[in-house]
């Protein structure tokens, strides 16, 4: 497939003027500053929470304990899902025999953890991962399971001729058909494992931006509501770049087929 | 490679009053292959032809363990065949079995790694050997996707005979080639075949390809699958593939088969 060039140099300074126009409005337009705040307001209140507001710990230990938890229940949610989902795919019995619970696991609507999981594991860092790492072990793990059970058979039947067993089927060939699956689930997942770490953070935990989020919501306060909305935007689009970076990194390693890009 | 030796010759193999019973979905059973004996002598080239779905190929699944018979008995060098893939064989299937997230010197060395026999020097000079022999050498590091139809299976080809198997079974496995390629691939199997003398059982539809390669072809008649005829084809060998076509033997020989297994199409031949 070929690309026509994008056109880079208008769709930056583009870009820039959609954002300073709305920075422009917010300061000096309509806007009702209880609800919205204004840039002004919100910066000697930024530097304020940075440095540890009253009662708070410092922003950037709040952001840190976010990411830090997405990027921990993300790599744990991936890891155990895939291997997972290879093993479920090669010994059906286990497969069926798990089906109805993890099925039921999966219809949980997944803020309903939330309470759950903090009972048994606290107000802390540890609820949030394991929050986060459940939503994307789900999503990772039924995707991976489906492209791994559905694994070529004429492929899996070779591995028999040749004499190899169940670690060689899942060595050589279910594990690379679920590599495709991972990778296209990527994107969800990281968006996932944010939404995990918020949700935990906003209904039970004393740190992070989705506390520092519901707190400012109860106290009525539209600036630090606004400060960990925007950071947690940014967050979610680092890390989907990053991981939009990982996909094109593996894709080119990889052999073209799993990559989607079949030569023939 | 060891040159061939007395030691390495194939398997004989011997079936005798084989049944096989399928059952169809709508719950009736069809008998595919009937009372069929068979004596293949260690180290000859037997080719199985005769209409579709006939049970050729079902035919080979029990010899190379993969199905049951439901009467009869079936051995391999002596030893009855069981539930485990026969000791000894490689299969080359119709389709295209290459792993694609591996390389052409992976996707040969698979059957090796299994056994345990990868680290082996000798097993290195094999893979070379056989790229060699095969023409492949310059792509041993590209991927099953960047090659051409034939060349994917002369490397399948390869991974097959990388075992030295004792008896070779290939199913259909030039059938997706155009004329040329596949004569050329032809040439490479026997050429390869000539080295390591496996038993090889080869089904084809194909009669031009049945006389070529075979020392015996073997005609089935449609189902229930029972032996029509028994053809020795008289050729010389080594034989040049493509020189063979001009022999006045070949078409005697060609003329033999396609007598044989007419009967078995005259019923639904539109008259010209």
């Amino acid at each position: 497939m070929k690309k026509t060039p994008s056109p880079k140099l208008p769709v930056l300074p583009l870009q820039l003027l959609i954002i300073l126009l709305v920075g422009l409005y917010w300061q000096y337009g309509l806007v009702d500053t209880h609800l919205f705040s204004r840039p002004s307001l919100i910066e000697p209140r930024l530097v304020e929470l940075w440095n540890g507001a009253v009662g708070l710990p410092p922003l950037w230990r709040q952001v840190a304990e976010t990411l830090g938890a997405t990027i921990a229940g993300l790599a744990a949610g991936i890891l155990l899902g895939f291997l997972l989902g290879v093993v479920f795919a090669e010994f059906p019995l286990l497969r069926d025999a798990s089906a109805p619970y993890l099925n039921a696991i999966n219809a949980v609507p997944r803020v309903a953890w939330v309470p759950v999981l903090t009972m048994v594991f606290g107000f802390g860092l540890l609820t949030k991962v394991i929050m986060s790492g459940l939503i994307v072990f789900l999503v990772v793990f039924f995707n991976v399971l489906d492209a791994a059970t559905h694994a070529p058979p004429l492929l899996l039947r070779n591995v028999v001729v040749l004499g190899g067993g169940r670690w060689a089927s899942m060595r050589d060939v279910r594990m690379w058909a679920g590599l495709g699956a991972l990778l296209a689930s990527l994107p969800s997942a990281v968006a996932l494992a944010l939404v995990g770490v918020v949700f935990a953070e906003s209904l039970a935990a004393e740190s992070g931006l989705g506390a520092l989020m519901f707190n400012a919501m109860h106290t009525g306060d539209a600036r630090d509501l606004m400060i960990s909305a925007t950071l947690l935007a940014l967050i979610g689009v680092v890390m989907t770049g990053s991981v939009q970076f990982l996909q094109r990194l593996l894709a080119a390693r990889l052999p073209p087929d799993i990559a989607g890009d079949r030569h023939d | 490679m060891t040159p061939p030796t007395a030691t390495m010759l194939g398997f004989p193999i011997l079936l005798s009053g084989v049944r096989k019973i399928f059952n169809t979905h709508a719950g009736n059973s069809v008998v595919a292959i009937d009372d069929v004996s068979l004596e293949i002598e260690a180290g000859s080239f037997v080719v199985l032809v005769g209409p579709s779905g006939c049970g050729k190929s079902t035919l080979l699944n029990c010899v190379a363990g993969l199905d049951r018979v439901d009467a009869g008995r079936v051995t391999v060098n002596g030893q009855p065949v069981t539930d485990k893939v026969t000791p000894g064989i490689s299969y080359l299937f119709q389709q295209d079995t290459l792993f694609p997230w591996y390389t052409v010197e992976k996707n040969i060395a698979l059957g090796l790694r299994y056994a345990g026999l990868m680290d082996d020097a000798e097993s290195q000079k094999r893979i070379d050997h056989l790229l060699e022999v095969v023409d492949l050498k310059g792509v041993r590091k590209a991927y099953p996707s960047e090659l051409s139809g034939g060349m994917r299976r002369r490397v399948a080809l390869c991974a097959a005979l990388v075992m030295q198997p004792r008896v070779l079974l290939m199913d259909e496995p030039f059938s997706a080639l155009d004329t040329f390629t596949k004569a050329s691939i032809q040439q490479y199997l026997l050429k390869l075949w000539d080295e390591l003398r496996p038993t090889v059982l080869f089904v084809t539809h194909d009669l031009e390809e049945a006389v070529t390669l075979a020392d015996r072809v073997i005609v089935f008649s449609r189902r229930p699958a029972v032996i029509k005829d028994d053809l020795k084809v008289e050729l010389p060998r080594p034989r040049n593939v493509y020189a063979v076509k001009d022999s006045p033997v070949f078409l005697s020989d060609y003329q033999r088969t396609w007598r044989a297994l007419r009967d078995e199409f005259e019923s639904e031949m539109p008259s010209p």
